[in-house]
């Protein structure tokens, strides 16, 4: 019902849109400088966005208004503009070089010209971004797009969270992600829940060197986005409407030989399936009495585990409006989202409105905006996303392979007393269910508020002197209800309630004078501007543990209520000064310096500074260079940044306990605190060769020391863990993004980008005395520092090997394992990261293929690990009758150091695998993939075919993402983590299997 | 780069300048950004009784591995097991075929070493400090239990240094963490004897009466007194004869120290009971058959599906160490549950406070004191009888005529499963005087039976005197332990190899741990 309305909704909407301006056909030839037509120039109506290309004799023809601007532009060309006027044909003449007149949004929202940047930044291809709709994440429309960015998502099914990592991780405690900076302001979360529609620019500032001036939190790079505005003397109204269906891409391969039972004995009472083979029928397994005695038929149910899935359903549409007049400029846009994820009633609903509108007053000299964006999210049932007792994948993997869908699905019975009960084939074993009880007895809403918004005033006070000031929030609220039903495992009696909520506030007032001059050839803009920063964040939660009357969710109904609130509050203020000094418009010099005051740190140490410097130089405009280079630049950089830490951490405090009990805290205190301070150096260079080939290329090093981090200690001690000091941990790599024209034969184009990143890290130093660092593990792995070693190793049990690394083995034909968790059994960071898009386009079509690299690296997986154990993978079903040498018929790659007799899979398989202590080694797995990250079909209506619609344009897309693996080892997604930590990094464990997406989009523009 | 100093120093000069306008201002606020409203300074702790005796709760309640998982991962899944009072159902607990399974055995240590002896250590330091000097006896009573749980678990474990705040802290080796421990008792006993109280309803065991705690010192005194016996004999002579002379035992049931729950702070064994995991243990069901002891229905229930044995009584114990095949098929209908009275309180549970130390274990101690010749004012026969009449008083509605019926029967223990497996034992309930050995079997048989559900205590006794003899478990994971003997001990944890190898290392290769850190490998006091 909900659904129709807004559907109703945006019919009224699309009924209401009108047209108010007169367009016309403008047409012309753009040549070169030489008086050469140039095929496959750009045109571009500024204010529209829409763009065509000239055919193979130059000649181009556009619909375009009186007062438009149309851009030209060209690889290696100049980009001019034009204002179109009464005449209705405009030739174009290109000068060549400067080719890189990109202008790029740097730190505090400030354009910049790209040629002027002496640090690495890319800007991140925005077109597309709202018709794929990368799993209604705008953070995943990054992927691929950037050399060097890693985003790896969580299974946490729609509205999932994911994690973006720059150039390595490099902090031990905190976060390694970028900040994200919207219109100049830090938010305090992401911009996953951003509607793609609102986004004019997204650019990626990768190092250090780049956010020098957000400080802190900008150490692991900064992803900058502009939304849209409005524009003056328009109004344009725009439709976008897009529909993408979900399927599951299950890439674990089970057996279908053996089903349900123990010892090769059938048996409905276990979650394995080591039964006999299959064949003939069965008593059946539910424990339901009404079924008692009857029989069922012991059978391969090669689907009942795709079964499960759903096709998720999205439905996404945006309206929006473009107007301005002459001093007034509104951006208005509301977005609505329906996706229903692919596991069923897993679903979300969320709401963006978003207006921003920019005045201007005295003559101009004063400009005032604000932008206000609400957005309101309702997620069901998102999944944890790990091995947790109501992930229902960690039911959905392990159905005994005899297991008929239509019992399984059939979850719930009333028992003899008329009690609600699960119907599962081992009633209350430990941590698991029935994944259809699953889904629709442990059920969780999650409903999120969130308003991002700014205002800021500029005023000029003479022409080369301005002051803005400006004030912005990221305030979110968010509200999670769980009800889990009696008779879910380990849940307390009659049900389990609990309650969840949280508030997150970032808020940054700023000021920012600017002074800009030339004397001669030289152009100087310098400033010196200020920040308040004030981070918020409160949460409480309420737990009914254990209800008196059976599923009734109040907490009134509770047996025992336990509450737990945390509260996290920092004040950080700055000041800063930059400087960029331009000489004859080919050399650059910047400086930067800021100096921040934390409320985290001791008094005595909580003033801190950091600076950076950077060079860059237009060679090709300095020198004569050979004639392929149409264009090189060089640039170096480096940079500080220092960070402060998270409150509280300076004294022991005691927690009051439920129950009138005080406890210590766990951590000892640090009154000593230094900040942290990351530095950077980069090197690099931007080309265009032959006019069709962009290159730039990067090396960058960084080091960030003295982290702050937590050190475990002996227990003995009296705390656990100790803050301190310390570490060094280094990321180097190089970045190379490369764009290629590669043939444009009349309306005809391809154009190749390949994007390439390889970092490697290394921890230097951890700490006097510390020469490994436990992060944080489960029954699977450790996720360790060592030094000497990369970012983060994962250890596990492992095979016990001779001098000669040969298996030790048991005298019943098992490996010999390590009892403890101590084998250094990979690390996932990758050797490099690639990205390669094709597009095509002809006339009005238009394709574009994405496929995205990751080579290197290691997973280790937990659902692999207990469904070996379960006998349900396809390896487990080899040698049931005759048993299996482990080096032959198993792991051939390993060598028994004595002759390994045969044993029967299940004792091998239990042996090894399972979950509490399984053998990491056995199932960790490259991570190297390579995926259809999204194919892309587009054709635009021509303006002769709207000429009679009330359309001024019309876009269809048929879009694909995820499309599947071209190589994958690992057998699950190598990219799908729980979580967004650093010590989730390489660890699966009952995760989604890959989303393949194909969707269609219309655009429609009035 | 001094020109880069330069700068550097002038701009941090200027910049210290300006932000010190907002600094100074902020210094204050800053502070009170920085400190968490909703937790406490140390110093407040110091200055309330009331919450330095909430701390005290805490460190009760924890130090005998309070709350549920806590519970389970510590007792449920080891001693419970290893001391032959159940058996479990679960295929996943391999622990009942003797594998330690070590993050289990992490979050036991960390549950004492981080959730229990922080707060001890707090307790005893800040009323030592304010000289609330039966607050400090208390605490001192609390970490001589607290840690001589932790020693007969693992042996040499942390203890003089705890709290040193180093990254290395050493491990003390169980004889001087006895000889310290009797030492704590004498400075609490002697503190105690002045009478007095402190933190009154903060004291879970016995509301803040001195008078009490000093039996609760005494008894303790006398339980690590017996427990030393093998290995220090003039010492545990000297010790159980000074607990016994000091005329402050817990000898009445009256005096039984149980730590009150809440419904916050649950008695754990209620709160684990929900998950289905843990049934009786076929030597207990041969045993309170065999006696006909009316403690069977008191601390377990009928096998939901009746009687399995031929036998006529629906009580059902299950075999320990049963394999994963077996398990997987239910056994939860054929044995028997512990007694609803352990069990939740929405199944009919009633939260019972947590057992600590009772007058039957007091008895039963100066039984075996009596038998090993020490001078304690009775015989073994008659504190051995007197134990049972306690344990009955306290556990069951028998009546004079009932208990002393039981105390004069012949009845030994029978087969759990109809004959097919033997009786775990031929030993009567009514004393033997032939030899002392059969005497003793008899006291720690029926010690065992009345320290029920205290599988600590009762794993501990059973390693030291062998006693009582346990069915074989069906299947041993672990080639250390052979299916007809018990673990010795406890193998050390794998966070104390990665946060403190020094010492942990140090402890495996000390004389008593002689480089054999293992599960066979027996404990100091573990030498009859």
């Amino acid at each position: 019902m909900k659904k129709i309305n807004q559907i109703l909704v945006f019919v009224a909407l699309f009924a209401f849109s009108v047209s108010v301006a007169q367009q016309k056909t403008v047409t012309g030839l753009v040549n070169d400088d030489q008086g050469v037509p140039l095929p496959g120039a750009t045109v571009i109506v500024v204010e529209t966005g829409e763009g065509t290309t000239t055919d193979f004799d130059g000649n181009y023809s556009i619909g375009a208004e009186e007062g438009q601007t149309l851009a030209f532009s060209f690889v290696g060309y100049t980009t001019q503009e034009v204002t179109v006027g009464s005449s209705s044909s405009y030739d174009v003449t290109l000068q060549a070089g400067n080719a890189l007149d990109e202008v790029v949004v740097t730190s505090l929202g400030i354009q910049r010209q790209k040629r002027e940047l002496t640090y690495a930044t890319q800007n991140v291809e925005s077109e597309g971004i709202d018709e794929s709709r990368a799993n209604g994440n705008l953070v995943n429309s990054l992927q691929g797009k950037v050399a060097g960015i890693s985003i790896t998502t969580t299974s946490q099914g729609v509205n999932s969270q994911s994690r973006v990592v720059l150039r390595g991780n490099r902090s031990i405690s905190g976060s390694s992600q970028p900040l994200f900076i919207v219109d100049g302001v830090p938010l305090g979360g992401d911009i996953q829940d951003f509607s793609p529609d609102d986004i004019a620019s997204i650019s990626v500032l990768k190092g250090a060197n780049a956010a020098a001036l957000y400080g802190a939190r900008a150490n692991n790079g900064a992803i900058i986005i502009t939304t849209k505005s409005g524009k003056k003397d328009t109004f344009n109204v725009n439709v976008n409407s897009t529909v993408t269906f979900d399927t599951a891409d299950i890439t674990l391969e089970f057996q279908n030989d053996y089903g349900q039972g123990n010892g090769g004995v059938y048996s409905g009472f276990t979650t394995d399936s080591w039964g006999p083979k299959l064949g003939g029928s069965v008593p059946h397994w539910s424990p339901n009495p009404e079924l008692a005695g009857t029989s069922i038929p012991y059978e391969a149910q090669p689907d009942n585990v795709k079964d499960f899935f759903n096709t998720g359903v999205s439905i996404a549409n945006n309206i929006s409006l473009v107007s301005g007049g002459e001093n007034m400029r509104t951006f208005f846009s509301y977005t609505n989202d329906l996706r229903t994820g692919i596991v069923p009633n897993n679903e979300l609903e969320r709401h963006s409105v978003n207006l921003k509108i920019d005045n201007d007053m005295l003559d101009g000299k004063l400009r005032v905006s604000s932008r206000v964006n609400y957005i309101k999210s309702i997620t069901n049932n998102i999944l944890p996303g790990w091995e947790s007792y109501d992930n229902p994948l960690r039911g959905v993997y392990r159905i005994p392979r005899s297991v008929r869908t239509q019992d399984a699905a059939d979850f719930e019975f009333t028992d003899a007393a008329g009690n609600n009960k699960q119907n599962y084939w081992k009633p209350l074993d430990n941590g698991n269910g029935n994944p259809y009880w699953v889904i629709n007895r442990n059920n969780n809403e999650l409903v999120g508020d969130r308003v991002v918004g700014f205002a800021s005033a500029t005023y000029d006070i003479t022409d080369e002197v301005s002051l803005m000031v400006r004030s912005a929030i990221d305030n979110s609220s968010s509200n999670r209800e769980s009800q889990w039903w009696n008779d879910s495992y380990i849940i307390a009696q009659n049900g389990n309630y609990r309650i969840n909520n949280g508030t997150n506030l970032e808020w940054n007032n700023d000021f920012l004078l600017n002074y800009n001059t030339s004397f001669g050839d030289i152009d100087l803009k310098a400033s010196i501007g200020g920040n308040n920063r004030v981070v918020k964040a409160e949460s409480s939660s309420i737990n009914a543990g254990g209800l008196n009357a059976p599923n009734i969710f109040a907490l009134s109904n509770s047996q025992q209520l336990t509450a737990s609130q945390s509260i996290y509050e920092k004040e950080v203020n700055s000041l800063y000064a930059f400087a960029n000094i331009g000489y004859k418009n080919y050399a650059f010099l910047d400086i930067t310096y800021r100096a921040d005051v934390s409320s985290t740190l001791p008094l005595e140490n909580n003033q801190y500074d950091y600076i950076s410097a950077g060079l860059s130089a237009i060679l090709s405009d300095m020198v004569d260079l050979p004639s392929a280079f149409d264009y090189f630049k060089i640039r170096a950089s480096y940079a500080e940044v220092g960070n402060d830490t998270d409150p509280y951490q300076l004294s022991r405090a005691a927690n009051l306990q439920n129950g009138g009990f005080i406890q210590l805290s766990t951590s000892a205190p640090a009154s000593d605190l230094r900040p942290e301070k990351t530095t950077s150096v980069e090197l690099g260079f931007d080309t265009t060769l032959f006019n069709r080939v962009n290159l730039d290329f990067t090396y960058y090093k960084s080091n960030s020391v003295d982290q702050l981090f937590r050190q475990n200690v002996p227990q003995g001690s009296g705390v656990a863990t100790k803050f301190i000091n310390g570490a060094d941990i280094q990321n180097s790599g190089i970045e190379a993004a490369v764009n290629v024209g590669i043939l444009t034969k009349g309306d005809f184009l391809w154009d190749v980008n390949f994007n390439y990143a390889a970092n490697r890290s290394e921890v230097l130093k951890l700490a006097e005395g510390l020469d490994q660092l436990n992060y944080g593990g489960s029954f699977m792995r450790q996720f360790k520092l060592d030094v000497g070693q990369p970012f983060g190793s994962m250890y596990s049990r492992g095979f016990e090997r001779d001098a000669q690394g040969r298996v030790l083995m048991n005298a019943n034909g098992t490996p010999v394992v390590t009892p403890g968790q101590t084998v250094n059994v990979g690390n996932f960071n990758p050797d490099w990261l690639g990205g390669l898009t094709n597009s095509f386009s002809y006339k009005n079509l238009s394709l574009r293929l994405q496929i995205d690299m990751r080579q290197g690296g290691d997973v280790i997986s937990f659902t692999r690990s207990i469904a070996s154990s379960d006998g349900v993978l396809d390896i487990t079903g080899i040698g049931r009758e005759s048993g299996i040498r482990f080096g032959t018929d198993v792991y051939p790659d390993e060598t028994p150091a004595t002759a390994a007799v045969a044993v029967d899979p299940e004792t091998f398989w239990t042996s090894i695998g399972g979950r509490n202590a399984p053998v990491g080694e056995a199932f960790t797995y490259d991570a190297s993939n390579v995926r259809i990250r999204e194919l892309t079909l587009g054709y635009s209506l021509s303006e002769s075919a709207l000429a009679s619609s009330p359309f001024k344009s019309a876009k269809l897309s048929l879009v694909g993402r995820n499309l599947g693996f071209l190589v994958n080892e690992s057998g699950v997604d190598p990219e799908a983590i729980f979580g967004v930590g650093a010590v989730n990094d390489g660890y699966e464990a009952f995760s989604l299997p890959n989303t393949r997406s194909v969707g269609l989009n219309l655009k429609l523009g009035f | 780069m001094k020109v880069y100093k330069n700068f550097r120093r002038m701009m941090l000069g200027i910049s210290i300048f300006s932000l010190a306008a907002i600094a100074v201002s902020c210094d204050d606020d800053f502070q009170e950004i920085n400190t968490n409203p909703l937790q406490l300074s140390t110093e407040k702790l110091a200055e309330s009784d009331v919450l330095l005796g909430q701390a005290f709760a805490q460190a009760t309640y924890t130090s005998n591995m309070g709350l549920h998982w806590r519970f389970q991962i510590s007792q449920s899944l080891f001693s419970d097991l290893w001391a032959g009072y159940y058996a479990t159902t679960y295929v996943g607990f391999d622990s009942d075929r003797f594998t330690q399974v070590g993050r289990w055995a992490d979050l036991a240590w960390g549950s004492f070493y981080g959730i229990a002896a922080p707060q001890i250590k707090l307790v005893e330091d800040l009323t030592t400090e304010s000289g609330n000097s039966v607050g400090a006896a208390m605490a001192k009573v609390v970490k001589v239990n607290g840690y001589s749980r932790m020693t007969d678990y693992w042996g040499p474990v942390p203890y003089s240094e705890f709290g040193n705040e180093e990254l290395t802290v050493p491990f003390d080796s169980q004889e001087a963490m006895y000889t310290s421990f009797f030492a704590e008792l004498d400075a609490a006993s002697s503190a105690l004897a002045a009478g007095g109280s402190a933190f009154g309803g903060s004291d879970l065991i016995y509301g803040g009466d001195a008078s009490k705690w000093r039996k609760l010192a005494e008894s303790l005194r006398l339980r690590l007194a017996m427990r030393v016996r093998y290995a220090n004999p003039s010492l545990s002579k000297s010790q159980a004869e000074k607990a016994f002379s000091s005329g402050a035992l817990i000898t009445s049931n009256a005096d039984n120290a149980y730590v009150s729950v809440s419904n916050d702070n649950r008695n754990p064994l209620e709160t684990i009971t929900d998950w289905g995991e843990f049934r009786m243990s076929a030597t207990m069901e041969g045993i309170l058959k065999g006696y006909n002891d009316p403690r069977m229905s008191v601390y377990f229930d009928p096998a939901a599906a009746g009687d399995q044995d031929g036998d006529g009584i629906p009580y059902e114990g299950l075999q320990n160490g049963q394999t994963k095949v077996a398990l997987g098929v239910s056994q939860n209908p054929i044995t028997s549950d512990v007694n609803v009275y352990y069990r939740d309180v929405a199944q009919g549970g009633s939260n019972p406070p947590l057992e600590l130390m009772q007058a039957a274990e007091v008895h039963f101690l100066l039984a075996e004191a009596a038998l090993a010749g020490y001078n304690v004012g009775g015989t073994a026969q008659q504190y051995y009888e007197s134990g049972i009449t306690m344990s009955m008083q306290e556990r069951t509605s028998a009546s004079a005529g009932d208990i002393a019926a039981y105390i004069a029967s012949t009845n030994t223990p029978v087969s759990f499963d109809g004959g097919t497996t033997p009786a775990s034992s031929d030993i009567p309930v009514a004393f033997d005087n032939s030899s002392t050995e059969r005497g003793l079997e008899q006291i720690i048989t029926q010690k065992w039976l009345a320290l029920f559900p205290n599988g600590w205590e009762a794993w501990a006794e059973a390693r030291r005197t062998g006693y009582p003899k346990q069915l074989p478990r069906v299947q041993s994971d672990n080639p250390d332990v052979p299916v007809d003997k018990i673990p010795a001990r406890m193998v050390y944890t794998a966070s104390e190899f990665t946060t403190n190898s020094e010492a942990v290392n140090a402890a495996v290769s000390s004389p008593e741990i002689g480089g054999q850190d293992k599960n066979n490998t027996k404990l100091w006091w573990d030498k009859k």
